[in-house]
């Protein structure tokens, strides 16, 4: 398995959670750089974040508890139509077939009566599910038969529709559910990264860039960070990650270069992907024997590389060549 | 377990009004169970509609489905996890069983039109595209990963859910949720990898 197939999942718990430590913030970050699956996926969850953290619609959920009033015999149906929906043992509904659809859903609306009758004594779920409706149950006919629920039937309406069977002896109007803001429970926070000053300020907001797929601020944000503070810790990573940056921009001269001064500056936490990414740089300029030397210092360097076979099936590569 | 990673879903951390809400419901109180229903109604159907997509032609009738389901899994609720992540859980499953059926009838009518993914009739801003393009990507993998990874993908992406988290609302373990995660995310790469041109489009477009 490759590197980047080992996809630090803990540590993007802790970005999630404003929890990495500095050295877990630059091994995330550069696995990141690495591996465009965590790439892709990080930017989805920001999108989906956006999407969930939204204002919650209003929705009405009469229209299908009206569809609950039926009698024992529809729900009797509904159990022999063997509908399923999702519940936690029974972990999703079989596949409906779309002719069946709208007759499916309606039964399903009976078999949540039974689900809940079941649940309590003999009656009980009856009761309940009739409470909640707000009238008891009520025999359906051709005549007063609700339609099925269809793909409209959940929306955003502010009272029941029309058709919807009301009992005679009903004491109260048929009940007009409309959930009108978030539910009670709160969303998980977001993550706000709070704004830091000097290096780290500047290596984060590269970070951010990158992340948006701003390349090039990206890249103006590291060249400005190992010039304002080029003896930082961060201005030593950064000539790692901008030489990742470049390599996958198809700059393997400036990539080539961004390694040897990281490489240069000290051994550090990326000496390892550092040296596989010179290898891979020197390989793109066509320098094979340049190459073959990066790819067997690395194996020197770091004998129990996981980039090893990589580095073994290129040199096996490049002297066949 | 790292005390840090205490999970925002967990009994604890829910309102005690929705607890108690859910506890007396899957006793089969009626009138829980209506409060309990529109107090998570709205998350369960924004948690299908961002699995299946908003314009998905299936989304209400996921959104019921997922309602029934939730209703018909209350009396199993034992009050040791946050109802609305139990709600959240059926919605995923819910959903994700609509985009693996809409699969399913896409391979027998080989008509593949799909609405959320086909391309939008007015411009929107680049980022919005990318966006776009993105969760689209999540959607059809939801549909073609086995079931149980694209559940997992789907908790940890739409709903951002920790791995513990995943693991205590699936009831899997945590080297289950674990593996399947990396299966999924192989997925994504090869699907990523299919098309050369995407990668670039999904991190540049903006």
């Amino acid at each position: 398995m490759s590197v980047v197939g080992l996809h630090p999942e803990e540590l993007f718990d802790k970005e999630a959670r404003n929890a990495l430590s500095d050295s877990e913030r630059i091994r995330l970050e550069h696995h990141v750089v690495q591996c465009a699956a965590c790439r892709v996926e990080r930017q989805m969850r920001a999108d989906f974040a956006e999407e969930m953290a939204g204002e919650d619609e209003r929705i009405s959920v009469s229209a299908l508890l009206a569809f609950a009033k039926i009698e024992k015999q529809d729900r009797a149906l509904a159990l022999a139509a063997g509908d399923q929906v999702a519940t936690p043992d029974a972990p999703a509904p079989r596949v409906v077939p779309r002719r069946r659809m709208v007759k499916a859903t309606w039964l399903l609306a009976a078999a949540a009566v039974f689900a809940v009758s079941v649940a309590g004594a003999t009656g009980v779920g009856q009761r309940a599910w009739s409470s909640i409706v707000g009238a008891p149950a009520v025999a359906v006919t051709e005549a007063n038969a609700p339609p099925a629920i269809t793909k409209h039937a959940v929306k955003h309406v502010s009272r029941p529709p029309s058709h919807a069977p009301v009992a005679a002896d009903a004491p109260a109007p048929m009940l007009d559910v409309l959930v009108a803001s978030t539910p009670s429970t709160p969303e998980p926070a977001r993550v706000v990264r709070r704004p830091r000053e000097g290096a780290a300020a500047l290596f984060e907001s590269a970070s951010d860039a990158r992340r948006h797929g701003d390349y090039t601020h990206a890249l103006a944000l590291h060249r400005e960070l190992e010039s304002r503070f080029p003896k930082s810790r961060e201005a030593h990573v950064a000539r790692a990650t901008a030489g990742r940056l470049l390599l996958d921009l198809g700059d393997p001269a400036g990539a080539l270069a961004s390694f040897d001064e990281y490489l240069a500056s000290g051994s550090g936490e990326l000496g390892e992907e550092t040296m596989v990414g010179r290898a891979k740089a020197l390989e793109r300029l066509g320098r094979a024997d340049d190459a073959r030397r990066a790819w067997q210092a690395l194996l020197a360097a770091y004998p129990e590389s996981p980039y090893a076979a990589h580095a073994m099936r290129r040199l096996g590569s490049q002297s066949v060549h | 377990m790292d005390d840090e990673r205490t999970t925002a879903l967990s009994a604890a951390s829910a309102p005690t009004s929705t607890m108690e809400l859910a506890r007396t419901a899957a006793t089969g109180d009626g009138a829980a169970t209506g409060k309990l229903l529109r107090a998570l109604a709205p998350r369960i159907a924004r948690v299908v509609r961002a699995v299946l997509g908003a314009g998905h032609a299936d989304v209400d009738d996921a959104i019921q489905q997922a309602l029934i389901g939730f209703v018909q899994a209350l009396p199993a609720f034992r009050g040791d996890c946050d109802p609305l992540g139990y709600a959240s859980i059926i919605a995923v499953r819910a959903a994700v069983a609509a985009r693996k059926r809409q699969r399913t009838d896409h391979a027998r009518r080989d008509d593949g039109a799909d609405a959320d993914t086909m391309p939008a009739h007015r411009p929107s801003p680049g980022d919005e595209v990318a966006a776009q393009k993105r969760k689209g990507i999540l959607r059809e993998l939801l549909s073609e990963l086995p079931v149980e990874q694209g559940e997992a993908l789907a908790m940890r992406v739409v709903l951002g859910w920790s791995l513990e988290e995943i693991a205590a609302q699936s009831g899997a373990p945590l080297n289950t949720v674990r593996s399947r995660l990396r299966l999924a995310k192989e997925g994504m790469k090869k699907r990523i990898q299919s098309e050369p041109d995407l990668i670039e489009a999904l991190e540049v477009e903006s």
